[in-house]
């Protein structure tokens, strides 16, 4: 999945990473349409936004994110995890179904992963 | 011929005739008898034919002529009386003989029955009645010239008559008396307390009931009359029927405590459950034989389920005891006693009063403070809540968390205490534990962040072009570690506006407080929004310091906000606005601090921020829910 330029969602609680990854995926010829940092905002999103995938942080303020990975599955947008736990965090339902990347990570691991989500 | 004639007048007459034959009437007003007019003469021999007591009294003076029946009745006045004034004759009773004459002389009649006279026949004074009937005795010229007097006297039957009524009088007062004191017991038996019936017979028919009991068995119409199967059937099933015939047929009386009664005291309604403490007494008629039974007793079911309940509480209670693993003690109204104290392993048990509990559980040290605590209850009667340090069974140094609440009597004074003693020894580890490992936390992230400090200066080449970017990415570093060190003293629950706003400014301009002005209301943010605002604020003000109203010697910052109440809860308004600095432009690149406050703040807040250039200054707005997470579940 890449090649094109895509619309992506940012779902990530910290200000800073947030900003970070826009630029990364940015300078990946990406366009981030929307970025949300708190979970009824990226659960709003998720079901609303015209987006071809998510990079969505598995803890939002202490909120875990399973609920808009859930409505992203209903929808096919694929997405990619992003923790700091490691795979461990995450859901074991979860892990089949989108990219998991272990923060910190850079330019380089962010564009593996979003080449590895299936097509939507 | 006539003169043995003249000297038999009055012929017969038995005594009298003689005492009037013999009389010298010369001597009185009627002079003497050979020379009486028929009238007065027919008349004598009337009086003296009657059986009936008679006198005559004739003539102005009523000189007294009467017969033998009458001299009975005079008593020892007989014989002076005859020929004699009446009014002289009975001088005790003149004024009433005055009377008599003046009407009798006048042609009138009188009749007195049953007339009351004080009379001295036989030299003392005596009480007699009478029926009196005088008539005049009319003369030649049919003039009245005496009056007939026909005395009866009634004394002995009036005697009878009123020592009748007296006792008649006697026996109405013990009547009354008698209606009275039945009327009080009946009214007592009616009112009293305790329910009462009688009941005769051996079918224990009601002869009374008084109103508590009536009130017992309810509604059921008249009760006296009925026997206990007709009036109150459900009793028989119960085996009251039973007791009863067995008392009226053994004569022993039946003694009841607590027993359980069904009735239906209501008409269709449900049976309800008393209970009752009740005797059945014989009763035993003059002869001996048993005539019935006087039921009596208390309706106790409130009591009985009052104390039920006090049971089931205190059962309640000692399980609450029993459950709990909290040390539980008691305490003499000063605390100088330790009554008892069961440890549930955690202290050691006191199972008798010990006054020497201080000693056995505190530490020297500790005393003091666990003193004043007891001071300031006892002075209060308030609830002692301490925790503090104690020797645990096993000797070693424990924590425990201790309230005791005051038992109070009805004047108010404290009577004992009654305390729980938790033991908190491991949750205390776990706090400081927790204390710990956040401080070294916070040391790590603060190393973590010097770290990426030396890591960049390493790495970055140190050339002109990159010295700035050098310089902003430390200033950068410094502000979030100075919002972590806020935290840190909240041990990471969040921060005030007020505090997160005032450090991170600290380092940027600390001359004058008039060229930073803070003004809004306490409140309070999450740990990620204070990290976030501090970075925010710190891009702010190092572009004021670079480029806005901090670069020259006048401008001011002026940092506001207000919690504006919405439909849809408390919203936050904040605003950064600088004045007084050199003309604003507006930067043709956006950086990373514009980026921050537009795009990163705003989602951090799930708010609006706006960003404004303005030539007079910039100005910065934020609009955002203080809680984002209002009317979500969490």
């Amino acid at each position: 999945m890449s090649g094109r330029r895509l619309q992506a969602l940012v779902v990530e609680d910290e200000m800073t990473i947030a900003l970070m990854i826009e630029d990364m995926l940015t300078d990946l010829g990406h366009q981030v349409v929307a970025m949300a940092m708190r979970l009824p905002q990226a659960l709003e999103l998720a079901k609303t936004s015209e987006i071809d995938f998510v990079v969505l942080d598995v803890n939002l303020d202490g909120h875990m994110s399973f609920a808009v990975a859930d409505a992203l599955i209903e929808r096919g947008v694929p997405f990619v995890f992003v923790t700091g736990y490691g795979a461990a965090g995450v859901d074991p339902k979860y892990r089949h179904q989108g990219i998991v990347l272990q923060k910190p990570f850079d330019l380089a691991d962010l564009e593996k992963a979003i080449e590895r989500l299936p097509p939507r | 011929m006539n003169a043995r004639f003249q000297g038999d007048f009055p012929i017969g007459g038995g005594e009298m005739g003689k005492l009037i034959r013999a009389f010298d009437w010369s001597r009185t007003e009627l002079g003497p008898i050979e020379g009486w007019g028929p009238a007065l003469r027919t008349s004598t021999n009337i009086v003296l034919q009657s059986p009936l007591a008679l006198v005559m009294l004739w003539g102005p003076s009523g000189i007294m002529i009467y017969n033998d029946a009458y001299s009975e009745f005079a008593g020892q006045r007989h014989p002076q009386l005859l020929g004699s004034k009446v009014l002289e004759g009975w001088a005790e009773v003149a004024d009433f003989n005055a009377k008599v004459l003046e009407v009798g002389l006048a042609g009138g009649t009188l009749s007195f029955k049953d007339q009351e006279l004080t009379l001295y026949r036989n030299n003392v004074a005596e009480q007699v009645w009478m029926d009196l009937n005088y008539g005049p005795v009319l003369g030649e010229d049919n003039k009245p010239e005496g009056v007939l007097a026909i005395v009866v006297e009634t004394t002995a039957r009036v005697k009878a008559e009123r020592a009748l009524a007296e006792q008649q009088a006697v026996i109405e007062e013990a009547n009354k008396r008698l209606s009275a004191e039945s009327s009080f017991l009946r009214d007592l038996f009616e009112q009293a307390p305790s329910f009462m019936a009688m009941m005769s017979g051996p079918d224990h028919v009601f002869t009374l009931a008084n109103a508590a009991y009536r009130g017992l068995v309810g509604d059921r119409g008249e009760l006296v009359g009925k026997s206990v199967r007709e009036a109150i059937p459900e009793t028989d099933s119960q085996g009251f029927l039973g007791l009863l015939d067995s008392v009226y047929r053994s004569g022993q009386p039946f003694v009841g405590r607590g027993i359980t009664a069904h009735l239906q005291r209501q008409r269709g309604a449900e049976m309800e459950t008393r209970i009752l403490d009740l005797i059945y007494q014989p009763v035993r008629s003059s002869s001996g034989e048993i005539a019935g039974i006087f039921a009596e007793g208390h309706d106790v079911t409130e009591r009985a389920t009052a104390e039920a309940q006090v049971k089931a509480s205190e059962e309640r209670l000692r399980a609450l005891i029993n459950a709990t693993s909290d040390a539980v003690y008691r305490m003499s109204p000063d605390w100088r006693e330790m009554r008892q104290l069961d440890g549930r392993g955690f202290l050691a048990d006191a199972d008798g009063p010990s006054i020497a509990w201080m000693e056995e559980y505190l530490f020297a040290e500790d005393e003091p403070l666990v003193q004043a605590a007891i001071a300031e209850a006892v002075r209060d009667k308030k609830p002692f809540q301490l925790e503090h340090r104690i020797r645990r069974q096993d000797g070693s140094q424990g924590w425990t968390f201790s309230r005791a609440v005051p038992l109070l009597n009805g004047t108010g004074e404290i009577v004992e205490w009654f305390g729980a003693a938790s033991d908190v020894t491991a949750r205390n580890k776990a706090e400081e534990h927790l204390r710990l490992v956040i401080n070294e936390l916070n040391h790590r992230v603060k190393n973590t962040l010097a770290m990426m400090q030396a890591i960049a200066a390493q790495t970055f080449p140190r050339s002109e072009h990159l010295a700035g970017a050098h310089a902003n990415f430390s200033a950068r570093i410094k502000a979030l570690a100075t919002a972590s060190d806020l935290l840190t003293g909240e041990r990471w629950v969040g921060a005030s506006l007020r505090d997160a706003t005032e450090k991170v400014l600290q380092p940027h301009h600390t001359d004058a407080p008039k060229r930073r002005i803070v003004r809004g209301p306490e409140v309070r943010l999450t740990a990620k929004s204070a990290i976030s605002l501090s970075m925010a604020l710190h891009e702010l003000a190092t572009n004021a310091t670079k480029y806005g109203a901090w670069s020259g010697a006048d401008g001011t910052v002026t940092i506001e906000w207000n919690v504006v109440r919405t439909g849809k809860g408390e919203r936050l308004a904040f605003e950064w606005r600088e004045e007084g600095g050199p003309p604003v432009v507006q930067p043709v690149r956006k950086g990373f601090g514009s980026r921050l406050l537009e795009r990163g703040l705003a989602a951090e807040l799930s708010g609006d921020t706006r960003l404004e250039f303005r030539p007079e200054g910039v100005v910065f707005r934020i609009d955002a829910p203080l809680d984002p997470y209002a009317g979500e579940d969490r």
